[in-house]
This record gives structure tokens, C-alpha cells and sequence, in this order.
């Protein structure tokens, strides 16, 4: 089969124009996306959205993303909520943000920031989450705030699960090992096992680590290479 | 350097385009041939070789569906019966949730028995925490080329439970018959209604038990009859591992001179092991009652085949949720910023999945296969909030990752995307 050549300059500008098509495709996306938002929220009544809408510039004086705001009060929408009960849910989830910076300090980002309000609202102290930002100061604490905030929700005493995570950062606890806790107090509470002391046992069996040696960056667990026992 | 990028940025804009949107609508498919033997009471076995093609068009607002099957009989193919159906549902609000249905339909087994109908139906349905649920509805069929019914009223309702790893449950059904035919009526059909005798389904019963159609009333040019009776079934669906089984089995009550003996009681069976996930071996066979509205006599029946489904339209004896669950859920990364979302769930109609990353816009997940669900969405790294659903049931943290409490009462679950 033979093929008819291009020109080259044809295929070049060809490039440049399709590029600059799906370029401009992608630009419209934040606009749908505002649109489908605007849309979602439209379902509030005027009192609720008012509230919604006040809630949110109060967060955004203080330096708290509004987005966190916004993206509680769709999933109030999506799951067919009530607006007052949304206002209820958004105005105690503002609260939780609002604490969790002061737990954090300004600098934490929203990923950081919502999963400590996360905790938070699960019922853990925030005195707890400055120990851990402090433990873990340069490193992430993401990981440690997503299992504690599960711990407390699967009914492990607020109180057990802080001092076991805040013990384990202290001892220089990664990622990895804090999934490895999570996976472990799961399967022995599926097994039948109370949740503090399935957290007990799994807490004992980690050993400890040396702390990251200061100015070395850690790698992420996937790149770690595996030590031979 | 330039093509590189304007390159990149198409291919980055074509992924967002295709994944941004919600899944607008899922397409499942099933093919089935095998043997067939076929009986009516008093007449000889006929045995043919079926296909049965199936084809089902899934959104979240509705279902448009269509399947028919092809009998091989000596050397003669037979366009035995074909069915279009289309469903919408409406959202479920406190567990509740309406479904309107219309569809049309084709028999043709043989010149005495060949009909067309026309369905409608309404129902509600109200389901319990995924482990319950109950219906009721109400439904208007219209046969044509059936002398001796113009046209079925049919209520019903029913309730399913799940018990262990298998769902129950158990309908009533009420029929009325009504045959109406206008004296201007030149088909024959005048003739028929007036004619105590007229009722093709049961040719070789007394004449005495013919006549299912009762409550003569008219001038005497014009003609009405009205006919009643109930039918009550009970179901078992079971599904453990790659074995799925299904039975029912019924009663129908009414006067004798309007449910023929063969038709007061049936039950049936299938089986279907699945040897992998788009391919299975079935086997099934019990007896059917008649179905008057389209002439049919009861029959008893035998089904061996295999089938291939590579979007599997799940088989299921409940009409709405039956209270199945996710077994894992898996992301994996698909570059240009997106992340395939893997879903096991079998035996579901719908999987859905919704997060910060998406709005909280719930969005479909196409079927691969007899239990996986994919979605391909832009996520970018960092920890995001999902839930996930099926069958339009309650919104859950998805299994196997961390969950917190979302302030609604519920859970979400907690994805880290590196």
C-alpha cells in the first residue's frame, strides 16, 4: 500500500492547529466545571445559599480555601441533604478547618488542612495533630491524619489512637508504616477483635525507626529498596 | 518542540475531554445458543437449536433494552420472539425511587401461535438499607392477533430480602382480562369474543375449562368479557463464586373455568457457572405456566447452552437492589494526570462513584466483563474524598482504604493519589 507523502509544513501547521483546538477545548473546563458548581448550588434555597455564601468569605478572609467550603457543601447537594442541614454540616466543617490550622499553622495546604479538619470532626484532639506536625516537621502528615481520623470513626477511643499515632511518629514512622497499622487494626477488627486493643497489638508490632538523617528527603515507599531480612 | 507540545496538550485536552464528563451511558451485551426441548402437555417433545442475543443500553435516567432468539428447527431458522423495552427511572429520594416502563413485543412459534403486545407499567420501589426492599405497580398490556383478549390490567407488588449470600423473594400479581370488540369489527374478533369456546391457548382442553374469559355483558352487537385470576412466586437467587443459581416457582389462583390444571402450579431452574469473566456454561429447565394475553399454552422446558457476554447483562430474579456489595476497589495510574478506577461488583446494574474531584457529581462506571467497573477521571495527586454506590443504593466509603465520617451521617472514603 503505498501512502501519499505530506508535506511536512502541512503536517507541522496541522500540529500547531489541533494543539491549539484541544488547548482551547481544555480552557473551557474550568468554566464547565464552574457551571455544573453553579448549577449544583442553584438546588439551595436563597437562605441556605446565603449562609453558604457568607460562610465562605469568612473562610477566604482568614485564609482558609474557600474550595473546602464549596466542595462539602456539593456533597451535602449530591447526597441529597437538606439546605439548613448542609448550612449545619458546612458552619461545624468551617469550625473543624478553622482549628485545624490553628493546629497546622498558615503555611499547611488544603489537602493538609482538610484531612486534619477530617480528624478533627472524628473526634480527635487537635493538641494531637501539633504533636504530629511537630514530630513530623519537613515531612508529610497527611497519611497519619487519614488513619487516625479512620481509627476514631471505627471506634477507637480518640484518645488510644492519638497516642499511638503520636508515639509511632516519634519513632520515626513512614507512609508505609502507618498503612501497614491501618491494614492490620482493619483485618483483626473484621476478624472479631475490639478496635483499641486490635490498635494495641498492631501499634506494639512496630518497631521503630531511626529519624531521616536532617536535609535528606526521604523517598516514597515505591522506591525504597527492599531490605533482605 | 512545538509539535511535541501542541501534541501533549492535545492528547492531555482528548483524555480530560473523554474522563471529565460523567459516564453518560453503558452498554451491556449477552449472546446465548445452545439446546432447547420444548413440550406441551399431550403433544410430542420439539427440540431446536436457540440463539439469543441481548443487548442492554444503561444510563442512570433509563435503560433502553432489546434480545430475541432464533430457533433452528430441521433446516429452517425461526425468528421465535424479539422484545424492545424502554425504562426510566427517576431519582431515589429516601430510599424510594419510580420506574415507567413501555415495550413491544414479537411471538412466533408457530402460525397458531404468533402475537404482538404492547406494554406499560409503573412502579415504586422503596428499598431498605440494601438488605430489603418492596414494590408495587400497575400496568396496562395490549395484545394484538389474540381473538380472545384485547387487552390485560396487571397489579402487583412484591418484596426481596437478602438472607446470607442469597436474595428471596416473593410477588403477587393480579391480571384482568378484559376482551372488548365493537360490532363494527370486521377482524373476527366480534365473533370470537361472543364465542364461549374461543381461547387459544388451551385448543385441547374440555370445553368447559375453555372458556377463560367470563362476565358476558353487551347489546348484543358490542361485546365485553371480563376474566380474573393471581398469580403468587417466589424466588431464590444465589450467587457464590463463579456458580449463580436461580429458581421460582408459583401458584396461580383463580375459578377452574379460568386457570387450566397445567397452570395452577410451576417452577423452574438455572444454572450458570462462569468460567471466566465473559464466558459461561448454563443449564436450566422447569415448567411455565400459559400466558393467555398471548395465547401460550403451559409448557414444560429443558435449556443447556453456552454463553458469551462481554459486557454481561446481569441476570436477576429482584428487579431492584439486591443488596450486592463491592469486593475491592483499585486505582491505578493512567497518565496525563488520570487515574482508572477498577470496581468489582457482581450482579449490579449500576456502580457509581463520586468525590471532590468530581464536584460530587456521581458518574458511571462502564462494565468489563461479569463483575468489573472502570472509570478512567482526571484526579489530581493528593488525598480526595469518594464515595461509591450500586444499583442507586445508599452512598458508601468504598472497601479496602480509609474512611471518616462526612458530617451527613455517612462515610467517605479517604483516596491518597502520589
Amino acid at each position: 500500500v503505498s501512502r501519499t507523502p505530506s508535506s511536512p509544513d502541512g503536517i507541522h501547521h496541522r500540529r500547531i492547529a489541533f494543539g491549539l483546538v484541544a488547548a482551547l477545548m481544555l480552557g473551557t473546563l474550568p468554566y464547565e466545571a464552574r457551571a455544573q458548581q453553579s448549577a449544583a448550588l442553584g438546588r439551595l434555597s436563597p437562605a441556605s445559599r446565603s449562609a453558604i455564601d457568607v460562610l465562605m468569605d469568612s473562610a477566604t478572609r482568614i485564609g482558609i480555601p474557600r474550595e473546602a467550603l464549596l466542595s462539602k457543601t456539593l456533597e451535602g447537594i449530591s447526597k441529597g441533604r437538606p439546605g439548613p442541614q448542609i448550612v449545619q454540616v458546612v458552619r461545624r466543617y468551617f469550625g473543624a478547618l478553622r482549628e485545624a490550622q490553628g493546629s497546622l499553622g498558615p503555611e499547611a495546604s488544603l489537602d493538609e488542612l482538610t484531612a486534619a479538619a477530617g480528624a478533627i470532626q472524628s473526634g480527635v484532639d487537635p493538641g494531637s495533630i501539633v504533636r504530629l506536625r511537630s514530630n513530623r516537621r519537613g515531612g508529610s502528615i497527611l497519611m497519619p491524619l487519614v488513619v487516625l481520623a479512620d481509627l476514631v470513626s471505627r471506634g477507637v477511643p480518640s484518645d488510644d489512637a492519638s497516642s499511638a499515632i503520636v508515639s509511632m511518629s516519634q519513632r520515626g514512622a513512614l507512609d508505609s508504616d502507618y498503612e501497614g497499622l491501618w491494614k492490620g487494626v482493619q483485618q483483626d477488627i473484621i476478624s472479631g477483635a475490639p478496635p483499641v486493643e486490635a490498635l494495641n497489638r498492631r501499634a506494639r508490632e512496630f518497631p521503630g525507626r531511626a529519624p531521616p538523617t536532617p536535609g535528606r528527603v526521604t523517598p516514597p515507599a515505591t522506591q525504597r529498596p527492599e531490605i533482605p531480612s | 518542540m512545538v509539535v511535541r507540545s501542541a501534541a501533549s496538550a492535545a492528547l492531555l485536552a482528548l483524555a480530560s475531554l473523554l474522563d471529565a464528563r460523567p459516564v453518560a451511558a453503558q452498554l451491556s451485551s449477552r449472546l446465548e445458543a445452545g439446546g432447547v426441548v420444548s413440550t406441551r402437555d399431550g403433544a410430542l417433545p420439539n427440540e431446536a437449536f436457540r440463539v439469543r442475543p441481548g443487548l442492554q443500553l444503561f444510563h442512570p435516567h433509563g435503560t433502553v433494552a432489546a434480545s430475541g432468539s432464533a430457533w433452528r428447527l430441521g433446516d429452517n431458522w425461526l425468528i421465535a420472539d424479539g422484545d424492545l423495552s424502554v425504562t426510566m427511572v427517576t431519582p431515589a429520594r429516601y430510599g424510594i425511587h419510580g420506574e415507567l416502563a413501555g415495550s413491544a413485543s414479537r411471538v412466533f412459534y408457530d402460525p397458531a401461535a404468533t402475537s404482538e403486545q404492547f406494554d406499560a407499567r409503573g412502579r415504586v420501589y422503596m428499598s431498605l438499607e440494601d438488605r430489603a426492599g418492596v414494590w408495587i405497580g400497575r400496568g396496562l398490556e395490549r395484545p394484538m392477533r389474540i381473538a380472545v383478549v384485547s387487552q390485560v390490567e396487571v397489579t402487583g407488588g412484591g418484596a426481596w430480602t437478602k438472607v446470607g449470600k442469597a436474595t428471596l423473594s416473593g410477588s403477587v400479581t393480579s391480571f384482568l382480562l378484559t376482551k372488548l370488540s365493537p360490532s363494527a369489527d370486521s377482524s373476527g374478533s366480534a365473533a370470537a369474543c361472543a364465542t364461549t369456546e374461543a381461547f387459544a391457548a388451551v385448543p385441547e382442553g374440555p370445553p368447559n375449562k375453555r372458556n377463560l374469559i367470563s362476565g358476558v355483558s353487551g347489546n348484543g352487537l358490542d361485546c365485553q368479557r371480563q376474566s380474573r385470576f393471581s398469580d403468587v412466586q417466589g424466588a431464590v437467587e444465589w450467587s457464590v463464586g463463579p456458580v449463580e443459581v436461580a429458581a421460582h416457582g408459583g401458584y396461580r389462583f383463580g375459578d377452574e373455568g379460568e386457570v387450566t390444571p397445567d397452570s395452577r402450579r410451576w417452577a423452574a431452574g438455572t444454572a450458570t457457572y462462569w468460567v471466566s469473566s465473559q464466558f459461561a456454561a448454563i443449564v436450566g429447565g422447569g415448567r411455565q405456566p400459559a400466558n393467555p394475553a398471548r395465547g401460550l399454552p403451559a409448557r414444560s422446558y429443558a435449556n443447556f447452552g453456552l454463553m458469551l457476554a462481554y459486557w454481561p447483562i446481569p441476570r436477576r430474579t429482584v428487579p431492584v437492589e439486591s443488596g450486592a456489595f463491592l469486593s475491592s476497589f483499585e486505582v491505578v495510574d493512567a497518565g496525563y494526570g488520570a487515574q482508572t478506577i477498577i470496581i468489582r461488583a457482581g450482579g449490579v446494574e449500576s456502580v457509581e462513584i463520586m468525590g471532590d474531584f468530581t464536584e460530587w457529581e456521581a458518574i458511571s462506571l462502564y462494565r468489563i466483563g461479569r463483575d468489573r467497573w472502570e472509570a478512567t477521571l482526571p484526579i489530581a495527586p493528593g488525598i480526595h474524598q469518594v464515595n461509591v454506590r450500586v444499583d442507586k443504593g445508599k452512598w458508601k466509603a468504598p472497601p479496602g482504604m480509609p474512611s471518616m465520617r462526612d458530617g451527613f451521617s455517612g462515610e467517605v472514603g479517604i483516596l491518597v493519589v502520589e
